[in-house]
């Protein structure tokens, strides 16, 4: 793990760790994951298919084009997609289809002594947010008028200018 | 739920991309509570004294490093009407394939100009990508009025300059509009300086940008997958445009098998779905058993997409290796993958002054061009003039996108209807004469010749005097000259794709007919078209020999023998090959008559010298002829 890195990032970045270890053992070509644009500044960057090198790094700077619905599909032998099917959708867009299609979701997104999760990551580095939203009709509409961006509770984002950027250029999703 | 609209925020570098974004976001009151503080305390770090809003969006620490932007991004502007999604891009040539990521998704555009500077590099290279990737709606914001001292004239001279541009890409402004990002004139409020502007302000034109998802265009449904469910087939894909509903007859292409759509699935299921628009991605079940399977597209019988092996394109290309005549790529159009082959580059264009150049042997990386592509089998095309849902394709190489562009079928000939037998009772009855017994009685075999070449590069000529040679030697030949059959056995036919595909297929089967009557046929004609001629091969692919009668355009345009070419150049002949209509070089012709650099005796003297050894019977033919009828 990058010893650079500020503590609170150092505690996120060990999932990255398990991630990469996953990744060797079982050979997998492709991960898809839920991460959004909407989330955070570097996510807004990424494409719908990412290519990772063999140790799930990101090249930021030299990112394949992506248009019309066409994608990178095929990565040479040690490298894998990472596959972000809801890029594009918001945190609302979330709520609103958990609503429609009543998926079950963890109760700590509801509030509780005035206060709810946002986001959920691990336990010392994340923090919930002051809320009354008790229900998903609460949730929606709060999302509908808040000002607060919905990772504020997720310390390792802020920590230094460029701890966001270390953690998913080394890996994190 | 609330309507939702991407835009794009284009432009040189420096012109205000990201400073008009922040302001936006300020005006809208769209920040998300602490972002302000959190970038201005940034800056503080960094020793800027002034709030940099470029920050938001320029996430990377090399981008606020260097204060550029390297990659594309987005934000969301909230209004009440509906929200917006911003989205920035960089306006440095080398992160062009960064730009088109980004406004590949856009519904609309906002072209930034500095006032100060003007159109520069990247306002015209990104404009003319804008109009590539298909967005119409284009707002032009003339930016840093402060910085002119909010100069009326000076905005109109630029608002005629990239009026122009845009015209000469068939497209126009929505609207151009004079604003101070930096102070917030014009963008929600109207300011105090620009009160000789007389239209509405930024956020009032964006208000009425529409949101396009092509209902109104044909059906084009393309196909994902066949799944079979609950003893259902299901075919899965996507609408790209127009509409259908339960019970229309659609018909699949490449096949043309026809169908009726028996229901349309969804999940959970629905059996009050009973049609579907653009953009829905569905599941249809067929009354009839056809085959199906992804990359075919289901489209009306009275609207369908062409079939053909050959397409014009308008490209783009991102990637350092060039292209070049004879690359093998892939290409994915809608659900549809497959192989293309450069045929050849027509030109480059230059996006500054937008000239075409001819005769390049390569697209460079950030170029845009227009080339001919060819593929193994015929697929399924629109061009984008009629449909710019699917008359878009990207190329791959080695399983990157390296590409991409506008299908452009003008001038070919739609190749799903290649005439077959109409009537079903037909029996073919054969001859009791052979091929051979021909052959003996006229002491040569006999053969089509088919010269083909641009109008004036001596195909009549050449044929009409290697006719008299061999007869005089003593063979049986026939010329089937261009203009000649038009004015008979093809009088019903013009000039267009189709009409000139359905005179090549009559002259190819009187062809074959007169060659088995065991005549020496040279034909005459243009026969632009590749797949055309690789069809009368087929009428008799034996004794069919394609001969390539060669000069160059600027050569048969200064012969001009029949005063065409100057017509054409006049506009008085549409689609005249050559000068508006494509010729197709043979790739691998039986031989090459070269006129332009020898004359017409040695050009004559080779074609009869090629046809002469191709009829004559040999001595061992002759024997085996004779065991031949002996054993009889």
């Amino acid at each position: 793990m990058d010893p650079a890195l500020p503590p609170n990032a150092r505690a996120a970045a060990r999932k990255s760790e398990g991630l990469k270890t996953l990744l060797e053992q079982q050979k997998f070509k492709g991960i898809i994951l839920g991460i959004r644009k909407d989330e955070q500044a570097l996510r807004a960057k990424e494409r719908v298919f990412s290519p990772r090198n063999a140790d799930g790094t990101w090249n930021f700077k030299d990112q394949p084009p992506e248009f019309w619905d066409q994608y990178k599909t095929e990565c040479a032998d040690g490298e894998h997609l990472r596959i972000h099917p809801i890029l594009q959708w918001s945190e609302i867009d979330i709520w609103r289809y958990t609503q429609q299609e009543k998926i079950p979701f963890c109760d700590l997104y509801l509030a509780r002594d005035g206060q709810r999760y946002r986001s959920l990551g691990e336990k010392n580095i994340t923090f919930p947010v002051p809320s009354y939203a008790a229900s998903i009709e609460d949730i929606i509409a709060e999302l509908e008028v808040t000002k607060t961006s919905e990772r504020s509770g997720r310390s390792m984002d802020t920590e230094t200018e460029d701890s966001f950027e270390k953690l998913r250029a080394s890996g994190y999703m | 739920m609330k309507e939702q609209l991407r835009l794009v925020i284009a432009g040189h570098v420096d012109h205000g991309k990201s400073t008009l974004i922040g302001r936006l976001l300020y005006e809208t009151n769209s920040l998300p509570q602490g972002k302000r503080e959190e970038i201005e305390a940034i800056c503080k770090n960094r020793r800027t004294d002034e709030m940099e809003w470029s920050f938001l969006l320029d996430a990377f620490q090399e981008e606020r490093n260097q204060a550029i932007t390297i990659d594309t991004t987005q934000v969301r502007l909230t209004t009440p009407k509906r929200d917006y999604i911003m989205i920035d891009v960089p306006g440095h040539k080398e992160f062009l394939k960064n730009m088109i990521s980004g406004a590949s998704l856009a519904d609309a555009a906002i072209l930034m100009i500095d006032a100060e500077e003007g159109l520069r590099e990247q306002t015209r290279r990104h404009a003319y990508l804008l109009s590539l990737l298909g967005i119409t709606q284009i707002i032009v914001v003339v930016n840093k009025m402060d910085r002119i001292r909010y100069d009326e004239k000076i905005f109109k001279s630029i608002s005629a300059e990239i009026k122009a541009y845009l015209r000469s890409l068939q497209a126009q402004p929505l609207k151009i509009i004079p604003v101070s990002a930096r102070h917030g004139e014009m963008i929600r409020e109207r300011g105090k300086n620009l009160g000789w502007y007389k239209g509405k302000s930024l956020l009032e034109i964006m208000a009425a940008l529409k949101n396009e998802k092509g209902a109104e265009l044909p059906l084009r449904f393309s196909v994902q997958d066949v799944y079979h469910r609950d003893n259902k087939r299901i075919i899965a894909g996507r609408v790209e445009s127009g509409k259908f509903e339960k019970g229309q007859k659609v018909l699949f292409s490449p096949t043309d098998a026809q169908a009726m759509i028996a229901s349309i699935e969804i999940w959970p299921n629905d059996p009050a779905k009973i049609e579907a628009t653009a953009g829905e991605t569905i599941g249809i079940t067929l009354h009839e058993s056809i085959f199906v399977e992804r990359g075919y597209v289901a489209a009306p019988a009275e609207n369908l997409p062409m079939l053909s092996d050959v397409f014009r394109a308008r490209i783009f290309w991102l990637t350092q290796k060039p292209l070049q005549v004879g690359n093998i790529y892939k290409m994915r159009l809608g659900t549809h993958e497959t192989e293309i082959t450069v045929q050849s580059i027509e030109h480059v264009i230059d996006m500054q002054d937008l000239a075409n150049r001819p005769d390049q042997s390569e697209i460079k990386n950030g170029e845009v061009a227009e080339i001919t592509l060819r593929t193994r089998k015929l697929i399924p095309l629109d061009s984008y003039a009629d449909n710019a849902r699917t008359g878009k394709f990207v190329i791959y190489e080695s399983g990157n996108v390296v590409g991409g562009g506008h299908v452009d079928m003008k001038d070919y000939p739609d190749q799903r209807f290649a005439v077959r037998p109409k009537s079903e009772n037909i029996t073919m009855t054969h001859h009791f004469l052979s091929p051979e017994s021909r052959a003996q009685v006229k002491d040569h075999r006999g053969g089509i010749f088919w010269l083909t070449g641009l109008s004036g590069a001596g195909k009549s000529t050449i044929a009409m005097a290697v006719e008299r040679a061999l007869h005089e030697k003593g063979y049986h030949p026939y010329v089937l000259d261009g203009d000649n059959i038009r004015h008979g056995l093809n009088a019903d036919l013009g000039f267009s794709p189709q009409d000139r595909t359905e005179n090549i297929r009559r002259v190819a089967e009187v062809a074959a007919l007169m060659a088995d009557a065991g005549l020496i046929v040279i034909t005459a004609f243009i026969s632009p078209y590749r797949a055309d001629r690789e069809k009368a091969r087929a009428a008799a692919p034996e004794i069919f020999h394609e001969i390539h009668v060669l000069a160059d355009l600027p050569t048969c345009e200064a012969r001009d023998p029949k005063g065409l070419y100057r017509k054409a150049r006049a506009g008085e002949i549409g689609e005249f090959t050559g000068i508006n209509s494509p010729y197709e070089t043979p790739i691998s012709p039986d031989l090459v008559i070269d006129t332009q650099r020898n004359n017409l005796a040695f050009c004559g003297a080779q074609v009869l010298n090629y046809i002469e050894q191709s009829v004559t019977l040999e001595e061992i033919d002759v024997r085996e002829y004779r065991l031949k009828l002996a054993s009889v």
